[in-house]
């Protein structure tokens, strides 16, 4: 009763915040877990196939051959297309054509030329797997007719209807039973391994070089280093192909026309070249981040002293730097893991010829919105990290060095080291300057290096070439600064709001909300994004709440998936203020409500700006959650961007990408510069007593 | 103006007794220290009264009310932290009109007020300056000037001078007992400093692990402890173990110390004798009985007095403040015997056991 009165509003305010967060987040999550058991949407191919052979077997020997040849007889030309297609992939091969963009006539001919290719062994096995493929694929239903009797109704509707439904774990065996999704599983494996290493060596040897101040212009580095970061989605798989793809200025314009040395046909970066270079890329902030900050804390002390026993720069690099750095390793070993695990932008737009898991969850969930087996495969994505972390954890090989925070080694660092950290560094510089180089500069002409006059087209009506695309950049990026903007504050307010509540007020069940904030920094983005489909489709079964369609769902998502940031800015202040602070306020007379926002939000403020500016660069650059979220009614810039990326306009992609980096830096540079100008309070208080 | 009374006042934390079983009646207008050995459990009390902390069991009345249905920002209570907790982000004048922004006062009410305050507690041109504009000694005042701005009906102060130095502290605390008296307000000042209790109080209230073990006027918590703690942390006593004799006398190592019995212990088997530095009388040569030999073992200067021990021939340190110029012409050195004696009257007689 005593502590209910005085704590009645932070209970209140507790539960609304805890209400927000439960519908925003963590139903969203629960609900991709439990339908991911479902299985109710259509069966895979492979396995649709096999359902259909047993049901062919059931007919009489003769029968079943008279049926399969008349049904072949009379196939539609665009079912044939379609079957052999299918028949490909059922001996699991990849369909050389594209499926979705070509036109019928491209299909048409391309399959022709790929059943020519084939070898006689390929041949042999594709004309026994493609009578079942016919009939898996266009003649079904009159099977399922024709064995009426012979088959339970369960089975007649699941042949007849190529669906079922149900709980198991089949979304997550298909892993290992289908063909397709295990290469793609192999596929995302290896690619994240790989990437996630090599990420991680060059994000070290870049931190490492800046922190013992090896590298030349470490401010500079550092900065275009972090460019990706902010970058809008796929901009250097787009740039990987303007330079280096078939027809790209590096591979095609230099070696292939001036130097001769190449043919740009077959010596390219599409595939896994390309995907790595665009990863790796990609994912050098996030590793250098968190290796920066593990190094700049690092006690230099302790290497010296190794040093001063007469160790050389290599026993003290590998027995003293290292294991001393190894926690922060780790952490981004797995972090890159998981991002690239759960990345389709880049893997779609420069390698679509391997296959990975987070592209099949993409085609799986637009495509077909099979939502249950994206749901499994997004489970998945997280499973190997998870496993890492826990092993990890569990090993209790996690080492935390809680060594004062000191100024680095004065250790010589060897000439060969200093040139190689060079070397690196400025690759990565320089690459990156190369490619943001190339966006801006495809964003200016009509047709890279086909038309290559100068246009705006891109930035304005589109019009290029008579060809005027269905999509404008400035609408969609006006649509994106509109989520944003509105995103940005709210998600701000609410993440500093949690943080006081639960630092200062520590309410009853206040480690849970802290959990449930924090779920969207651990799980992936497709996870948060496939869970708004799934929940706010028919929220509670009531078609009134829907969300989806509406600019809303979108503002929703980027703010409940970013508010982590402001949330673990926020504690980090509270947690170096006295927490009398609040009571001396209370003790005033403040309420609830005027502690908080007297008292706590203007120390908050580096916070609140912090998490806002995270969920506005957010809500411009994201990609995984929001993609599944846009309807035609609203779309986003990252999704015309990756759509054109993938779809060849690289005009537009580029000068969408443009606009965003622009903007993103605009504010950037803005905040920077208030900021720069010392504590707004201080300010305001001058100019106060200035007047008085 | 306000009277408060705490009756039976318990708080556990977990296993440990914060507050065990405290009655306290404070006047209306009195200056009460609560005075204790860190951890005992002073700034929990203080904290029960200014409602931040709910006690396990008993009452806390303000004017004869129970006031526990009411927070923290209902009970107009100043409170003044040991960190001060200054808003970091408001000036000196901000923050000492911050209680009265959140009730609303007009800006020109607030402002004369401010005003005021600043005078009384001298902080007139710091007005517009940050907390980390200004000295820890000015922090302290603002604290103050904050938790008096809203006329509350008590003002309490958990050691609010402990992150000063010396000379500061000694000025300051000057300072709040004149402000204090001037608006005569009842007062709670926590402290763990015994010379800043006995100089500033109406009463001193000595707390030991949770308990309230003596209330009483600085002069005769020193002079009069009731407790073996009482007389063991305030001030320096020698602690002598006995058996009362008569009315008058105590033996002590078979010597007789003159030393009023209360009627209470005179039948006991043992007791204890405190008896404070300087009620003990050096001499060279024998002199009048009551008086008993020594042998110098150590001395320390220390200013004003000299801090002398000697051990008795049965091996018992006794720890002697003799003044300075008394000393010079004694003229005793490391080793020497000397003949000591009890000042007439002075010596307290506390029961032997527990505390
Ligand atoms: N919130 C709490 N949770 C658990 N134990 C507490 C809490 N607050 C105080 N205690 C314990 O209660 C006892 C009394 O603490 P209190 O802060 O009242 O001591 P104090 O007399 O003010 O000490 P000091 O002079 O060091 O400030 C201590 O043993 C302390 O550890
Ligand atoms: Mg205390």
């Amino acid at each position: 009763m005593l502590r209910g009165i005085r704590h009645l509003p932070a209970y209140s305010a507790t539960a609304v915040l805890g209400v927000l967060l439960f519908v925003f987040i963590a139903l969203p999550v629960g609900l991709v877990l439990f339908e991911s058991f479902k299985l109710a949407g259509p069966i895979p191919l492979d396995e649709l196939a096999e359902i259909t052979r047993q049901a062919l077997d059931k007919l009489e020997p003769q029968q079943r051959e008279r049926q399969t040849a008349r049904w072949i007889a009379t196939l539609k030309p665009e079912e044939r297309t379609a079957a052999i297609a299918g028949a490909i992939e059922l001996m699991g091969g990849q369909v050389p054509w594209d499926r979705k963009m070509a036109t019928f006539d491209e299909q048409e001919a391309a399959a022709k030329k790929a059943v020519a290719a084939f070898s006689a062994e390929e041949r042999a096995k594709f004309d026994a797997g493609y009578p079942l493929a016919v009939a898996t694929l266009h003649k079904r239903i009159a099977l399922a007719f024709m064995l009426r009797d012979k088959l339970s109704p369960a089975e007649f509707d699941q042949l007849r209807e190529g669906t079922r439904q149900g709980y198991g774990l089949d979304h997550y065996t298909a892993v290992f039973t289908s063909a397709r999704l295990h290469k793609a599983f192999r596929n995302s494996l290896l690619l994240s391994s790989v990437v996630a290493m090599l990420t991680t060596a060059i994000g070290f040897a870049i931190a490492y070089g800046i922190n013992r101040s090896v590298i030349a212009r470490p401010r500079l580095v550092r900065y275009l280093t972090l460019v990706p970061l902010v970058s809008p989605p796929v901009v250097i798989a787009t740039a990987a192909i303007l330079l280096f793809g078939r027809n790209g200025a590096v591979t095609k314009g230099l070696l292939q026309d001036t130097l001769g040395l190449i043919d740009a046909d077959t010596v390219n970066l599409y595939g896994w070249g390309g995907v790595i270079l665009a990863q790796v890329l990609g994912h050098i902030p996030a590793s250098f981040i968190i290796l920066d900050n593990v190094l700049s804390k690092s006690d230099g002390r302790i290497e010296e002293a190794a040093a001063s026993q007469g160790a050389t720069a290599w026993q003290v690099f590998s027995r003293v730097t290292l294991p001393m750095t190894q926690p922060g390793i780790v952490r981004s070993l797995i972090l890159v893991f998981m991002l690239i695990m759960t990345d389709f932008g880049n893997p779609l737009v420069i390698g679509r010829d391997i296959p990975v898991l987070a592209g099949i969850l993409y085609d799986e969930m637009t495509g077909f919105q099979n939502t249950s087996l994206a749901a499994a495969l997004a489970m998945w994505m997280i499973v190997p990290a998870l496993l890492v972390y826990v092993a990890i954890e569990r090993l209790g090989r996690r080492k935390r060095f809680a060594s004062a925070v000191g100024a680095p080694p004065e250790l010589p660092v060897p000439a060969a080291a200093r040139a190689a950290l060079n070397a690196v560094a400025w690759s990565v510089v320089s690459l990156t300057i190369l490619l943001y180089g190339a966006i801006v500069a495809a964003s200016f002409v009509k047709i890279w290096r086909v038309d290559n006059s100068f246009t705006l087209a891109w930035y304005t009506n589109g019009e290029v070439a008579g060809y005027v695309p269905d999509e404008l950049a400035p609408t969609l990026v006006w649509q994106s600064i509109k989520v944003a903007v509105l995103a940005a504050p709210f998600g701000g307010i609410l993440a500093v709001a949690l943080a006081y509540l639960i630092e200062r007020v520590r309410p009853l069940g206040g480690g849970i909300l802290g959990f449930v904030a924090m779920l969207p920094a651990i799980l992936p983005g497709v996870i948060l994004g496939v869970g708004y489909v799934v929940a706010f489709n028919l929220p509670f079964g009531v078609k009134n709440l829907s969300l989806t369609g509406t600019m809303w769902i979108l503002v929703l998502n980027i703010m409940f998936a970013n508010i982590f940031i402001g949330y673990l800015a926020g504690r980090a202040v509270l947690q170096r203020y006295d927490a009398a602070i609040d009571e001396a306020a209370e003790s005033l007379g403040a309420s609830l409500w005027q502690r908080f926002a007297w008292v706590t939000l203007p120390i908050m403020r580096h916070a609140l700006l912090l998490g806002a500016l995270y969920v506005f660069v957010h809500g411009l650059t994201a990609l995984s959650a929001v993609i599944f979220l846009v309807s035609p009614a609203y779309k986003l810039a990252s999704v015309l961007i990756f759509g054109s990326a993938e779809g060849g306009r690289y005009g537009l992609a580029s000068a969408t990408s443009v606009y965003i980096l622009l903007i993103v830096f605009a504010v950037m540079a803005a905040i920077h510069w208030m900021e720069r100008r010392g504590p707004v309070w201080a300010r305001v208080g001058a100019l106060a007593a200035g007047r008085t | 103006m306000t009277q408060v009374t705490l009756r039976n006042i318990r708080k556990n934390f977990g296993a440990v007794r914060a507050v065990d079983d405290v009655s306290l009646d404070i006047a209306s207008g009195e200056f009460v220290c609560l005075l204790g050995a860190s951890g005992c459990g002073k700034t929990t009390l203080l904290r029960i009264l200014a409602g931040f902390t709910p006690p396990d069991a008993g009452e806390v009345l303000v004017d004869g009310r129970p006031v526990h249905m009411l927070p923290p920002n209902r009970r107009e209570v100043g409170f003044v932290f040991q960190s001060y907790a200054l808003f970091p982000t408001k000036t000196v004048a901000e923050n000492i009109g911050f209680g009265l922004a959140v009730r609303h006062r007009s800006a020109s009410e607030t402002a004369k007020r401010v005003a005021e305050l600043c005078e009384l507690t001298q902080l007139k041109g710091l007005e517009e300056r940050y907390p980390h504009e200004i000295s820890g000694g000015q922090q302290q005042r603002v604290a103050l000037a904050r938790a008096l701005a809203t006329n509350p009906t008590m003002l309490l102060l958990d050691e609010p001078l402990s992150a000063l130095d010396a000379k500061i502290r000694a000025l300051l605390r000057t300072e709040i007992r004149a402000i204090v008296d001037r608006l005569k307000i009842t007062t709670v000042y926590v402290t763990h400093d015994q010379e800043e209790a006995l100089s500033i109080a109406d009463r001193v209230a000595v707390m030991d692990a949770g308990k309230l073990l003596q209330i009483d006027a600085p002069m005769d918590i020193y002079m009069r402890p009731r407790q073996r703690f009482v007389a063991d942390f305030v001030g320096t006593s020698n602690l002598l173990p006995g058996r009362p004799l008569d009315a008058e006398r105590v033996e002590v190592d078979g010597r007789a110390i003159p030393a009023a019995v209360p009627a209470s212990l005179r039948a006991a088997e043992s007791v204890l004798v405190c008896v404070r530095p300087e009620h003990i009388m050096l001499d060279r040569g024998a002199a009048s009985m009551p008086s008993a030999p020594g042998r110098l073992k150590a001395v320390t200067f220390a200013g004003a007095t000299v801090h002398v021990v000697i051990v008795t021939p049965a091996g018992r340190e006794l720890i002697a403040d003799v003044p300075a110029h008394e000393w010079q012409t004694l003229g005793i050195r490391l080793g020497d015997t000397v003949i000591w004696r009890v000042r007439q009257g002075a010596p307290v007689v506390l029961p032997a056991g527990g505390a």
